[in-house]
């Protein structure tokens, strides 16, 4: 152990402040959050607005169904499994079913083998367990970006 | 100027909690998420976090005080509170969510009651924790508005 470093979490590492400026978009790609929890869809708006997405937000799957019926259009949409009213699993089917083909993340507190089998099986591109860091969405965000002709 | 002390202490404490395995790195995350146009973002989300966790804990408490516990509503909750804990970074208490969770599957209440008891301390040490922030917060801005020069928190 340095000098100066104590036996502490993260082994006393000096933390640079975090920025969201790892990655410039060319696009202005547009996200629906779809998170029965105020704190974590307050969050992954921010989170997903800090890397310029402009974003939409609905707080069950059956008003996520609905925006999509009604012809919403979005790159990236981030449902959370367990929603009131109609959960994430029967949203992304029924999203898939309308022939829609963006890319879905699907997010829960708890990542067991069944929820991620569960959760593939119904449409979703990629499985996430909660939090939503800036590991997992960079790349998704550069695929995104890069699915739109340059300029 | 007061406010540049009070930027600094927060620096400090932050990084404090950090040694100490009380907040991640997601916690920075949140942080990065306050700009000029939010000033009180942090102050904000700490807020809605403690709020919703307390609500969460008391309909905990009360399901597992019943007779019959319904763990299939259990598990709700504690879905809430794993996930808004370990958003903002309370690894300690995002941990004691997963055991609680492992303790409902199991459906054995004594497991669940003696896990809640630590989740709770955990939600006790990081809504502490939370609270010093979101004061130092206030005081930064409270400072910025009496001088514009005063650095920000951000």
């Amino acid at each position: 152990m340095a000098p100066g470093e104590a036996n502490s979490g993260n082994g006393g590492q000096i933390l640079k402040p975090f920025t969201f400026n790892e990655i410039v978009l060319r696009n202005r790609l547009t996200a629906l959050v779809v998170d029965g929890d105020n704190f974590c869809r307050l969050l992954e708006q921010g989170i997903l607005q800090a890397y310029g997405l402009e974003t939409q937000s609905v707080d069950n799957g059956d008003a996520a169904v609905e925006l999509i019926a009604s012809g919403a259009k979005f790159d990236l949409i981030l449902i959370d499994m367990l929603l009131p009213i109609l959960d994430g699993l029967e949203a992304t089917r029924r999203i898939r079913a309308m022939g829609v083909r963006c890319k879905m993340l699907g997010v829960t507190a708890f990542s067991g083998e069944r929820e991620r089998q569960a959760f593939l099986a119904a449409g979703v591109d990629v499985f996430v367990e909660k939090p939503l860091g800036p590991e997992i969405l960079i790349p998704i965000l550069r695929e995104l970006d890069e699915q739109y002709p340059s300029i | 100027m007061a406010g540049t002390t009070v930027s600094e202490q927060l620096k400090k404490y932050i990084q404090s909690m950090h040694d100490q395995g009380v907040l991640d790195y997601h916690f920075d995350h949140v942080k990065a998420l306050q700009n000029e146009e939010n000033p009180g973002f942090v102050m904000e989300v700490i807020s809605m976090f403690s709020h919703d966790a307390e609500a969460a804990i008391a309909n905990l408490t009360t399901l597992l005080n019943s007779p019959v516990v319904d763990f299939a509503k259990l598990i709700s909750f504690v879905h809430q509170l794993k996930g808004s804990s370990s958003s903002i970074g309370g690894e300690r208490m995002a941990l004691a969510c997963r055991q609680l969770r492992q303790a409902c599957d199991n459906m054995d209440k004594e497991s669940c009651l003696q896990i809640f008891e630590r989740m709770k301390q955990e939600y006790n040490a990081l809504r502490e924790c939370l609270n010093v922030i979101s004061q130092m917060e206030r005081s930064i801005i409270v400072a910025q508005e009496q001088d514009p020069n005063v650095p920000s928190a951000f």
